[in-house]
């Protein structure tokens, strides 16, 4: 993938909905229309998507979707809760599959590094470190939220540019160009993702 | 200092102007650090007080090498310094009938005064002289991952004492107040463990004038000091940024994206609509 389509797709979304998640949290995601809309502009809407497989369940469907451009070929599974009647009759498979679908697209999409910067916000770390021992981050309600990266996360990222040969305005205009803001300011979860990200392009 | 440990600058740091900067105003951090937004221009104060502190600096090193300093020498690295100032983007944003010539002259006045009643140390040790700590929370004992990192303008040694000195230019004489609580004063004595902080303040009233402040803090001051750092380190991590309108919108580089433009507000002072 050249560098172009590579800034277009990464290019922060605008617009970012929230909607309530477990444990009184807020989740932010982009609509499914803002994705294709990116896809379309990266790719010139030569791009496709189909869906591998389906599982209807009790409460849930699933959907494993891939999406194929150009030579890229990228799979991730998507699901939604079975939507019912007050009286528990269901009201339409047929929707819950496309949302489904919608949220399959979405997840493939990230793999290509659209809307990676909402997602890696989303996703906590795996353990926070709190004194002497260490706890599951769902444990730690105290947590915030803008969890800023680690020294040694810092620390990393800045080997990782220096070895690709990339200065620090260089560094900060890329993180900027992938979640909004200098590097030094990414979450814990946002500097994984950047981690990841330099790796792959050193690679 | 037991809450302010040296060590190897690391990649994660914080600088003593930049907690300044968001305890002054949280968004223009946000704005200038986190987000890296493109400055609307530049302050006059910043082009003056930059070019200044490059001739005191050069007073300093002059005397570091053994030399004395000559008023030509120092007054041409200020006009070099203030050119090079000037010259940078984005523009200086100048008042109405405010010219850089004219704010140039005053820089001019300001290093002439400083040359007219500075007395020079016994030994310079240091110029812009650079540390790192890593930062210890004294409420808590916790090893903050960011460290503190900056440059004391000069080092020295006077009458028998470790001091640091500190430069500043300002509209007008500091306050009693300010010379009391100033930050910076509490974290240069935990970091150096000097004897003293030697605030050398210039003004840019109609006649310049050289003032010197001989300051010390206790200890419970410069744990003080830390503990504000340790906190304002602390808002920032969690992503606490507001804004704080005030006297220092005039000049932000940053007036217009967040809404307080001078010229948008009432003559009354309203917020802008």
């Amino acid at each position: 993938m050249d560098q172009e389509k590579l800034r277009l797709l990464t290019r922060p979304f605008a617009d970012i909905k929230s909607r309530p998640g477990r444990n009184g949290q807020s989740i932010q995601y982009i609509e499914g229309h803002a994705v294709v809309a990116r896809l379309n502009e990266a790719f010139c809407g030569d791009w496709s998507f189909r869906v591998v497989q389906h599982d209807v369940r009790e409460g849930e469907v699933i959907v494993l979707g891939e999406l194929r451009a150009g030579d890229m070929v990228k799979q991730a599974f998507g699901g939604s809760e079975v939507t019912r009647t007050r009286e528990g009759k269901v009201v339409s498979v047929a929707d819950d599959l496309k949302a489904a679908s919608t949220d399959a697209l979405k997840k493939a999409a990230t793999l290509l590094g659209v809307g990676l910067h909402v997602y890696a916000a989303e996703e906590p770390p795996a353990q926070v470190r709190t004194g002497p021992k260490l706890v599951e981050a769902h444990d730690e309600p105290d947590v915030p939220a803008t969890n800023r990266l680690t020294r040694k996360q810092a620390e990393f990222i800045g080997k990782l540019a220096r070895t690709a040969g990339m200065g620090k305005h260089e560094l900060d205009e890329q993180s900027k160009l992938q979640f909004g803001k200098s590097h030094a300011f990414l979450t814990v979860a946002e500097a994984s993702a950047f981690i990841k990200s330099l790796s792959a392009a050193a690679a | 200092m037991e809450y302010l440990k040296h060590a190897p600058r690391t990649d994660l740091h914080c600088s003593v102007s930049q907690i300044r900067c968001a305890q002054l105003c949280s968004k223009k951090y946000e704005y200038r650090y986190v987000l890296g937004a493109e400055a609307e221009h530049r302050s006059p104060n910043l082009v003056l007080g930059s070019a200044v502190h490059e001739a005191l600096a050069r007073y300093y090193t002059v005397i570091r090498n053994g030399a004395v300093p000559h008023p030509e020498g120092v007054l041409a690295a200020y006009s070099d310094a203030f050119d090079a100032e000037a010259a940078k983007e984005p523009a200086v944003l100048l008042d109405d009938g405010e010219t850089l010539g004219a704010l140039k002259d005053s820089g001019v006045a300001l290093v002439k005064a400083f040359l007219g009643e500075v007395k020079p140390p016994d030994k310079v040790f240091g110029v812009e002289t650079a540390f790192a700590c890593d930062v210890i929370d004294p409420d808590s004992g916790e090893i903050l991952e960011e460290q503190l990192v900056g440059a004391f303008d000069a080092v020295v040694e006077d009458a028998g004492k470790l001091v640091v000195l500190e430069h500043k230019t300002a509209a007008r004489a500091w306050s009693a107040d300010q010379l009391e609580y100033d930050l910076q004063v509490g974290i240069y004595q935990a970091v150096t463990g000097a004897d003293l902080v030697r605030l050398q303040v210039l003004t840019k009233t109609k006649v310049a004038k050289f003032y010197v402040h001989d300051l010390v803090r206790t200890d419970a001051a410069q744990v003080e000091a830390v503990s504000v750092v340790c906190r304002v380190l602390k808002a920032i991590r969690a992503g606490a940024f507001w804004h704080n309108r005030g006297w220092q919108c005039k000049d932000c580089e940053y007036r217009s994206r967040c809404g307080a433009v001078p010229e948008a507000r009432t003559a009354a002072g309203d917020a802008p609509a």
